[in-house]
């Protein structure tokens, strides 16, 4: 052992020694030793750390520790139940198991009075200053409300605002009425049948039906009357007077009078998003159709707003006055 | 939440907000900022919050800007709460006490505190808006309710 002490390890074996961790013979040994090389200097006065650091007080270790919610009510816990019992988190057991704690151990009331009290209240005086800037504003979209206007006075103006092709027709009609007396109905006439009324009279304010329907006993002034193998064309109005003869047709007759004709089928509404928002708005019927037939060379337009309707069949082809 | 919805969330809770990060920032311009800071940001997705969880929004929004701006304070070195609040007369009554011994707390006991008596949140809604279990709410309203117990003993304000 005397050789196992060297300068290259005496230090270990000294510090070893300092705590206390060498036996008696390894110490008589290292000091031995020392006493050999005084050219060590072994400093015998070495620092040690101070022993001494603060303590935790007891309430901030007592805010450490985690209330245990199920465990009964002591001296150590009667804090977090007090407060649990202010939070209102107690079970009614718990509730009852604290009352009665609290009554055989009457120093803690003033510790539950404190906790009640501890409740903030807001200071209801203190308000945010400027609370509509921090408002939005509503935009109001109001395109389909100015669309439906448009469509309302579009349909106003087609009602206040004849076409061209009426005012003639009705100034063709009221010179046919005068020059062909056997066109006029005579109302007494048992016999009379139900004929159809084809041209708007404006002032008497007759509505025209469409071809196709029957009207028995019609009380109007026949104007004009298309030849039968006309009746199925829509709108045949033409500009100069042509006299033919009236067709008399039988009211009982339920027979829906043939179209099926290639022009009246290639009529069609080139605005029916637009009739079907107008239809909505003044809630009647609207429908526009427009057409054309270059075999026939013509071309027409026809309109119906609730009861009103008009149509116009002109000739793409010059004419002949 | 429409436009409509939007504005009645500002009538109903830009008062408390208001309160809210006053409480913590004791700086009238500040909380005013914060609540504005606020309402912008829930109103740039205001098409994605539903009109009932509005509050909630409201409040978790509102707390992380008053957490933005207390580090950003503190790394200023701004003097000017303290010096409002040595500005304040003497507490006369238990209220006023109590928020004297409010100032004491963390913030994140404050926080938590306020949210639970000003505006009456459950712990697990707390825990949504701080971003914390409902554990760690528990725990951190207990520490401030004995905070606060304390420093009314410690007043004698209460026979």
């Amino acid at each position: 052992m005397k050789n196992a002490i060297n300068i290259e390890n005496y230090e270990s074996f000294y510090l070893d020694f300092l705590e206390g961790n060498l036996d008696e013979t390894t110490s008589v040994l290292l000091l031995a030793f020392l006493d050999e090389h005084p050219e060590l200097q072994v400093d015998c006065d070495m620092p040690v750390l101070d022993e001494e650091f603060p303590i935790l007080d007891r309430m901030y270790k007592d805010q450490l520790k985690v209330w245990d919610e199920s465990s009964s009510i002591s001296h150590a816990n009667i804090e977090p139940f007090l407060i649990a019992e202010k939070e209102g988190v107690l079970s009614a057991q718990q509730k009852q198991e604290l009352q009665v704690f609290l009554a055989a151990n009457k120093q803690y009331a003033s510790d539950q009075q404190l906790y009640s009290f501890s409740t903030l209240q807001p200071e209801l005086s203190v308000q945010y200053p400027n609370k509509k800037a921090l408002k939005r504003k509503e935009i109001l979209v109001l395109w389909p409300y100015i669309s439906g206007a448009v469509a309302a006075c579009i349909v106003v103006l087609f009602y206040l605002f004849p076409s061209v092709e009426t005012i003639h027709l009705q100034s063709a009609a009221r010179g046919m009425s005068r020059e062909n007396p056997t066109f006029q109905q005579n109302p007494n006439d048992d016999n009379h049948l139900a004929v159809e009324p084809l041209i708007v009279q404006k002032k008497l304010k007759k509505t025209v039906v469409f071809p196709r329907e029957i009207r028995k006993n019609a009380k109007v002034d026949i104007l004009e009357v298309l030849p039968a193998n006309e009746l199925a064309v829509q709108d045949k109005l033409p500009t100069k007077f042509d006299p033919v003869t009236p067709k008399i047709i039988d009211p009982k007759s339920t027979e829906i009078q043939p179209s099926g004709d290639d022009y009246t089928l290639a009529m069609k509404n080139p605005v029916a998003p637009l009739t079907r928002k107008i239809s909505e708005v003044i809630k009647k019927e609207v429908d526009y159709k427009k057409g054309s037939d270059a075999k026939e060379n013509r071309k027409g337009f026809y309109l119906k707003i609730g009861s009103f309707e008009i149509s116009t069949n002109r000739s793409t082809q010059p004419s002949r006055n | 939440m429409n436009v409509k919805e939007y504005n009645i969330s500002v009538d109903q809770y830009a008062d408390n907000l208001f309160r809210f990060a006053l409480k913590h920032l004791k700086n009238e311009m500040s909380a005013k900022d914060v609540v504005q800071e606020t309402f912008t940001k829930v109103w740039e997705k205001h098409e994605e919050i539903s009109f009932e969880k509005a509050k909630s929004y409201l409040f978790t929004t509102a707390y992380h800007a008053i957490v933005d701006w207390v580090k950003k304070e503190k790394r200023i070195g701004d003097d000017v709460s303290k010096e409002i609040m040595s500005q304040e007369e003497a507490p006369f009554d238990l209220q006023a006490i109590l928020h004297e011994a409010l100032d004491r707390l963390p913030a994140i006991q404050k926080s938590v505190v306020l949210l639970r008596d000003y505006e009456g949140y459950s712990y697990d809604e707390i825990a949504d808006i701080c971003k914390l279990t409902a554990a760690q709410v528990k725990v951190y309203i207990f520490r401030a309710r004995q905070t606060l117990k304390a420093y009314l003993k410690s007043t004698e304000i209460i026979v």
